[in-house]
């Protein structure tokens, strides 16, 4: 109705604002600016003066992502962290869309009880639950292998996925449903012709969330892969650290390397990740 | 407009209940093996004698006894300190300020030119991993004024890691710089949905802007808010990458978090049913405050 | 929905092939039982050994590897404790650890999951001090190999600046009373980051000023921890690292690290005159803060100042190699471990050892009054355990910032130690 819409604050003078603004867009982002230019600076120029003075005297080099892909053999970390994260995410949205539509969609008895029950395991913090899970890892023959991370990720990201898709799936319109079992569609094929080609905005957030989850992840890491030649990169460069004297600029390097893809999925899948964010919120 | 199906009810509605049992059975083994049984597990091993990882003797509630006591998880001694008092610390310090920032930043930006850049400067540290967190502040935090662009800034060479009184402060800095990020995509994006006509109309009666905000805006996106506590309450509380990459809970333990303790306890002084109370402690510890929040925010909204 | 389904279809071959091969990568690290090499089954090893000290242990290793044609993996580990502790109780440990200064040996030993080396236990004590043995001992039988040995209570220096080096305690404390005037500089530095070097001072500041026997009663449980001796201990820990002493500040010194440290004392920007360490010191100050230190010249050391009761006290660590599994091919390495010959490569690259029948001819200076030391300190000094080693750091750490409190923590700490006493 009111033609103009007004800002949340409007009477500050719009330069003085403006200025403001961009400081804090500047003033926010120099961590990360700093350490990304400090794993492009040679060792010596690193350790002597800050990275500030680069605009001043650039120097660059790529020596520093060489040194911390082979000689610190961060290039199997690297190859563990995507070998970790994106079979789990797949497996994440297979088990949790099959889940999420049976306690919808199908007429499981009880699916509303276990609906809740497993939305309610959100509570559970993972912590309490890594410990034990190496020691039941061991039972199944499972200790030191790819699929057993999997399982223990998938598991734990399971009460979220199911929350968020449960609640997707639950606004599909009851007719398209009805239409296709009317067409004599069984469960699956309302789940894979109905319900999943109207929810891939859903399923797209979930990925991204569960890619983030898994590849960021440390203390799951530290405490279920007991072999350090399958640990992922977030723990192999928290373990860098300590001890006698590191090269700072490799850790750098090493930090970057960790950025580089949840930047990427910054970039490309921003708008798809808040709107599974909130989903999340508006839903609950 | 549907004609009478041609399949029986009853058999399809068979089919369906199987075929359901069927899609969820993944899920349900998973959940069951990885995170119901672990929380049991874990319950007992805080009850078990040990040594070692295994369920061995039975001692009750020894080891909660000793937590009880335990000066590492709380004690009086020159003020409150223990991993417990940090625990809490974080959610009276780091919760608030990442849920407010995030408020005053949507609030700024909102419908300005520059507001979907400055969302994204202010989401982007959102989607780094708690250990480049830690290694990013590691570096802004060094001592020498040559490297450290706080020393830098401040022109000194205060070691604030290794000073008992600034570590926790320094490190609620590093996780609030990553999580206010949720804050100003939350706000910012739930200050849209504050209807434009009730902003009007209270104009029009003559409110000035410090009452249409407190009486209008923060009413109406009151059940973002409430999530966002919530959400974030629990991920406080559960702190534990970056804190254990700046600082390892140091200097002598006077950043150590439940989380941490929780994991020397089991992996450095090997005590794993020590630490399996700890970690009991904290998740009910966790699982009270969610409640809390969560009751408080529903309470909120009628 | 095609999609969905080409995904699902493309990553299942992925999942089933992993899960076949058992999911391990390419090139794992063996656990033990893998791959035969030629001459037995493969080894893996995890110490504590990084950079420098890693290349060292390797040319100790080549000498097994050419001899036998078996093949041995070692990964150095910032912490050997935290990286065993889950591989222990997954079931997959490495073959061989090597405990720095014996980090774990009680607890691992309670455990049970430590193999005895009763298949080599005559040769050990013909070419080690009963007394390590001892240390390393359960039952009678040796549990533990012990590698390089360093003398724990020394004080480092640079003799360039510091012509005279503090003798007594109260040659210390005179010393810093001058350190601004004199030398203009800060008098100790402190390496707070890393833990662990809070224990190694508080073991040489009570030695220095008990004697040994003092401390392995205190560790044994015949002292309590709220004794005098502990808080005149303690307190001369908060006196090395007190504003007035010690370089950057209490906090500044809490917050550094052990290089950090040692740089403080030598290097170029130093700003400090001594610092705690071990003997080792002297090996990593010429490795990784000044490699243009010359020993005797710009770096030396003496024990730590000392009262009467504790003069001439050396406490001697060791970096003690245990068995976690025991196959021919794991045994045959121990038995080189501990070996004159084997220990001996350590002493090529200027290590000092256990074995006392090594040849120490080639050591020179600071490494030669080391292996001096070794042959007429006294060795076998008590362990610790991991859990009561990491309450003690916390509560040094706590009085180091508040002196004023020693008394009442130690008093609050003593029944826990009592209880925590052998692990």
């Amino acid at each position: 109705m009111s033609a103009a819409t007004q800002p949340a604050l409007a009477r500050v003078p719009k330069l003085f604002f403006s200025v403001v603004m961009i400081a804090m867009i500047i003033g926010w982002s120099l961590p990360w600016v700093g350490l990304t230019i400090t794993a492009f600076r040679p060792v010596n120029a690193a350790t002597g003066s800050g990275w500030w003075t680069v605009f001043g005297s650039p120097s660059f080099t790529l020596d520093n992502f060489a040194t911390a892909l082979n000689s610190q053999g961060l290039w199997r970390a690297v190859l563990n962290s995507l070998l970790i994260t994106v079979p789990t995410v797949l497996l994440v949205l297979v088990v949790s869309a099959a889940a999420a539509f049976a306690l919808i969609w199908t007429d499981l008895p009880g699916r509303k009880a276990i609906f809740a029950i497993l939305v309610g395991l959100l509570v559970v913090p993972p912590e309490i639950t890594l410990v034990p899970t190496l020691q039941i890892l061991k039972v199944l023959g499972l200790v030191n292998t790819y699929p057993g991370v999997w399982f223990s990720h998938v598991s734990s990201i399971m009460p979220f996925a199911v929350f968020l898709l449960g609640n997707f799936f639950g606004q599909v319109p009851r007719e398209l449903v009805e239409a296709a079992r009317v067409d004599g569609a069984g469960t699956f094929r309302v789940l894979l012709q109905v319900i999943l080609p109207l929810s891939w905005s859903a399923i797209a957030s979930l990925a991204i969330f569960d890619f983030l989850w898994v590849w960021n992840d440390l203390l799951r890491a530290l405490i279920i892969i007991p072999d350090p030649s399958l640990l992922p990169l977030t723990a192999t460069l928290a373990n860098l650290g300590g001890g006698y004297g590191e090269n700072i600029t490799v850790m750098a390097a090493g930090a970057v390397l960790l950025m580089v893809p949840p930047l990427m999925v910054f970039l490309f899948a921003q708008r798809a990740f808040i709107r599974g964010v909130l989903t999340g919120a508006v839903k609950s | 407009m549907a004609a009478s199906p041609s399949v029986p009810r009853r058999k399809s509605r068979r089919q369906s209940a199987g075929a359901g049992a069927l899609l969820l059975a993944p899920a349900l083994i998973l959940v069951l093996l990885f995170l119901v049984v672990p929380v049991g597990y874990t319950i007992r091993l805080s009850m078990a004698k040990g040594p070692g990882f295994n369920l061995n003797g039975f001692v009750g509630l020894a080891n909660y006894q000793r937590l009880a006591i335990d000066p590492n998880f709380f004690s009086t001694v020159d003020g409150p300190s223990g991993a417990l008092v940090n625990s809490v610390l974080w959610m009276l310090l780091a919760l608030p300020a990442c849920i407010l920032i995030g408020l005053v930043v949507a609030l700024a930006a909102d419908k300005q030119k520059f507001e979907s850049i400055i969302r994204g400067a202010f989401f982007l540290p959102m989607v780094l991993s708690g250990t480049v967190l830690g290694i990013i502040w590691l570096f802004v935090y060094s001592p020498s004024p040559q490297l450290g662009l706080l020393n830098a800034a401040l022109r000194t060479d205060k070691s604030w890691l290794g000073d008992a009184a600034t570590v926790n402060p320094a490190l609620m800095a590093a996780w609030v710089w990553g999580a206010t990020g949720l804050s100003v995509v939350i706000i910012a994006a739930a200050l849209k949905g504050v209807s434009e006509d009730l902003i009007e109309a209270s104009r029009l009666d003559g409110a000035n802007r410090r009452q249409i905000f407190w009486y209008v805006t923060l009413p109406s996106i009151r059940l973002p808010l409430s999530f966002l506590l919530t959400t974030q309450l629990v991920q406080v509380l559960k702190v534990f990458d970056v804190v254990y990459v700046m600082t390892g809970g140091g200097p002598a333990g006077a950043s150590k978090t439940m989380a941490l303790m929780f994991y020397e306890q089991t992996f450095s002084s090997l005590k794993p049913q020590y630490g399996a109370a700890v970690v009991t402690v904290m998740s009910i510890v966790i699982v009270i405050a969610y409640l809390i929040a969560r009751q408080t925010g529903r309470d909120n909204q009628s | 929905m095609k999609k969905l389904g080409f995904a699902i279809i493309a990553v299942l071959p992925m999942l089933a092939m992993t899960a076949c091969s058992g999911g391990t990568a390419p090139t794992s690290a063996a656990s033990g039982s893998a791959a035969a090499s030629a001459g037995g089954a493969a080894v893996t090893i995890v110490g504590p050994w990084r950079s420098t000290e890693a290349d060292t242990f390797e040319k100790v290793l080549d000498g097994f590897r050419k001899k036998t044609g078996i093949t041995v993996t070692y990964s150095g580990v910032p912490d050997v404790v935290a990286a065993l502790t889950p591989r222990i109780s997954a079931g997959s440990p490495p073959d061989i650890a090597i405990l720095p200064t014996g980090n774990g040996f009680l607890d691992y030993s309670a455990q049970g999951v430590l193999k005895p080396l009763t298949f080599m236990q005559s040769e050990m004590t013909s070419d080690f001090d009963q007394a390590l043995i001892n240390q390393f001992s359960k039952d009678g039988k040796a549990y533990a190999i012990p590698t390089r040995a360093d003398m724990g209570n020394v004080l480092l220096y640079n003799p360039s600046v510091v012509k005279t080096p503090p003798a007594t305690w109260a040659d210390l404390v005179a010393l810093c009373g001058t350190a601004k005037a004199t030398y203009n500089k800060s008098c100790t530095a402190g390496m707070g980051k890393d833990v662990w070097p809070l224990y190694l001072i508080f073991q040489a500041s009570y030695i220095s000023t008990n004697g040994a026997d003092k401390y392995n009663d205190l560790l044994s449980g015949k002292i309590p921890f709220d004794d005098a001796s502990v808080s005149e201990a303690v307190k001369r820990v908060t006196m090395f690292y007190s504003n007035d002493w010690v370089a950057g500040g209490t906090s500044g010194a809490m917050g550094s690290g052990l290089v950090d440290g040692l740089s403080r004392v030598f290097g170029t920007s130093a700003d400090a005159l001594v610092a705690n360490a071990g003997s080792w010191g002297v090996g990593l100050v010429e490795g990784a803060v000044d490699k243009t230190a010359v020993e005797g010249k710009t770096i030396d050391f003496v024990q730590f100042p000392y009262d009467e009761a504790g003069k001439g006290a050396v406490v001697v660590n060791t970096d003690a190699a245990v068995l976690l599994t025991d196959n021919a091919s794991v045994q045959s390495l121990a038995k080189y471990l501990a070996s004159a010959e084997g220990q001996g490569l350590f002493v090529q690259s200027g290590y000092t050892v256990s074995n006392k029948t090594v040849d120490v001819s080639s050591l020179t200076g600071a490494k030669a009054k080391t292996a001096n030391f070794l042959k007429t300190g006294k060795l076998g000094a008590s362990l610790i355990s991991n859990d009561l080693k990491n309450q003690l750091q916390t509560l040094l750490g706590k009085a180091i910032n508040d002196p004023t409190k020693i008394d009442a923590l130690l008093k609050a700490f003593a029944p826990v130690a009592a209880a925590g006493i052998g692990g």
